[in-house]
């Protein structure tokens, strides 16, 4: 190899480093951190004045051993050190206790109803697609200000003709025109998924709600979506061989699920969100976030895991993601979060 | 940036910890993740990375810069890992590796340019680790000899001869790959 070689090959080594995607250092994991740094410090004040007691404690028995007299005054004198800590333990119990009684704190994320009257949610045919396998309505601003895509999600949602449950649902964007205040437009989405058959035709019942895409407050929530208590870990994205057409892009969502619970979970029960975010702590709320819903349940051929999570219990589960052709689900960062169902209303 | 003040009470100093993570977070992430290949066994690695740094602030002798500790820990954590074959799977997740899973609809140079960058990480993935982590840290987190020998435990001397190894076994590679290695005609 000559030097002019080596130059070439030192430049491009370097040029595909410098022009790597970069892995992000997520606010989220920070605070991660600062937390479990804040936890083992009260540990360790724990631990610490335990020590200090024990420390105490013998030296005590030695003087009591030696010098009766001393008892009472080493007794008397000493305990100041060891008994904050019993003490914050107890405030602690008793603050629990005391929230225990007034409040139910849920973790989860608050919805608010975006200002938009859904009316005539129906089954029909956009342009270029196949007949009867799109969802059309009308949608009123009932705000006095105007509305644009990104201030709202909305989640479409089907039950069956018999009657029952939420038993497939999408998120699915506003329309893509600013809808200016009391005005009505009609609304069109082709879903992809179990519905849509052979055929492509839609025959269960769709039913459509927005949302304001940030997250409301415990008052002012209309919804809640409570997190299950299911961690997600290991998650990864693949393409899919020969996933992608004229339009559309496919890829696949690995995940493992980990039961935290002390109680068996049926995954039948929760949902998966999933979103693809420019910024590397934005929540499935951020209008540039490229976001899915999911059952927790196989769809995909040859693929199952568990109905029933144990305690403790792990499985793989794997998603299948499409979107348009231009979306960069690879330059994005992939999260993956259980929900409990109900997702939607249940009036 | 407050340097050692290496018989302080770090459990004490958040704010500290804060500083690391903002300095040198991602230098730290990026390196775990170049030897897991999984954004998220990488972070739980990031985090383990600055707990254990933090809690162990009082050991930390000054010798070496802590940005050079922090990685020696990161890597002394990610080998323990992959020894211990809690992550023997190790799926490409990054923008590079799918680039290349994606038809290109670019004009043609730009293909060109991401066929021969893709190309060069081909081949730097296949490398075995030994030399692959020298890369990494020599290049990706522009290191020195010196400071990649720190981080390693290795002598500079050792680190300078996998560097030197690792760009030959690219170049052979590269060359095999069709194209995609140096282009010797015309020289």
């Amino acid at each position: 190899m000559t030097t002019r070689d080596d130059d070439e090959l030192e430049a491009r080594i370097r040029r595909a480093y410098r022009e790597r995607e970069p892995v992000p250092f997520r606010d989220e994991l920070k605070a991660r951190v600062l937390r479990a740094s804040a936890s083992a410090t009260r540990e360790n004040s724990v631990r610490g004045a335990a020590r200090r007691r024990n420390r105490l404690m013998a030296s005590a028995t030695l003087w009591v051993a030696t010098v009766a007299v001393a008892l009472l005054c080493v007794v008397v004198a000493w305990p100041q050190a060891p008994l904050p800590s019993s003490a914050i333990t107890e405030t602690a119990r008793q603050s629990v206790r005391a929230h225990g009684q007034t409040e139910t704190v849920i973790h989860g994320f608050g919805l608010a109803y975006a200002p938009i009257e859904v009316s005539d949610v129906r089954i029909g045919t956009l342009p270029g697609e196949p007949p009867n396998s799109c969802v059309l309505a009308e949608l009123r601003n009932t705000s006095n200000r105007t509305l644009v895509e990104p201030d709202v999600m909305g989640v479409l949602w089907f039950t069956p003709k018999g009657g029952g449950d939420e038993n497939w649902l999408t998120f699915v964007n506003a329309p893509a025109q600013a809808l200016k205040p009391g005005q009505t437009v009609t609304w069109g989405f082709h879903p992809s998924g179990p519905h849509a058959g052979s055929s492509q035709a839609l025959a269960e019942i769709p039913h459509l709600r927005f949302f304001y895409s940030r997250p409301a407050s415990g008052a002012s929530a209309s919804l809640v979506w409570k997190l299950a208590p299911i961690g997600v870990e290991d998650i990864q994205v693949l393409p899919v061989a020969g996933g992608q057409g004229a339009t559309w892009q496919s890829a696949d969502v690995y995940a493992t699920l980990v039961n935290r619970a002390s109680h068996a979970v049926d995954l039948a029960d929760e949902r998966a969100v999933i979103w693809f975010s420019q910024g590397a702590s934005a929540t499935f709320f951020d209008p540039s976030a490229v976001r899915f819903l999911f059952h927790v349940t196989p769809e995909l051929p040859g693929v199952s895991w568990p109905t029933v999570l144990k305690p403790g219990e792990r499985a793989r589960v794997e998603f299948r993601v499409l979107s348009t052709k231009g979306t960069d689900f690879f330059s994005r960062v992939c999260h993956v979060l259980l929900l409990d169902a109900p997702l939607v209303p249940q009036d | 940036m407050r340097q050692a003040r290496r018989n302080d009470t770090p459990a004490d100093d958040a704010a500290l910890l804060a500083e690391w993570m903002e300095l040198y977070g991602g230098d730290v992430i990026r390196l775990a993740y170049s030897y897991v290949h999984n954004f998220h066994k990488a972070e739980d690695i990031a985090q383990d990375v600055f707990l254990r740094a933090w809690q162990h602030y009082g050991e930390f002798q000054g010798h070496s810069s802590i940005k050079t500790w922090l990685l020696s820990i990161t890597a002394n954590r990610a080998r323990d890992i992959l020894r211990s074959g809690a992550e023997r799977r190790e799926f490409a997740d990054e923008g590079e590796a799918f680039a290349r899973e994606i038809e290109p609809r670019d004009p043609a140079d730009v293909v060109a340019d991401k066929l021969a960058r893709d190309a060069v990480w081909r081949a730097i993935r296949a490398l075995p680790q030994t030399y692959r982590e020298v890369m990494e840290l020599y290049y990706g987190n522009d290191l020195t000899t010196h400071e990649v020998a720190e981080v390693l435990g290795l002598r500079d001397e050792t680190v300078r001869t996998r560097l030197h190894r690792g760009r030959q076994m690219l170049e052979r590679a590269l060359a095999k790959q069709g194209g995609m290695g140096i282009d010797h005609a015309g020289r």
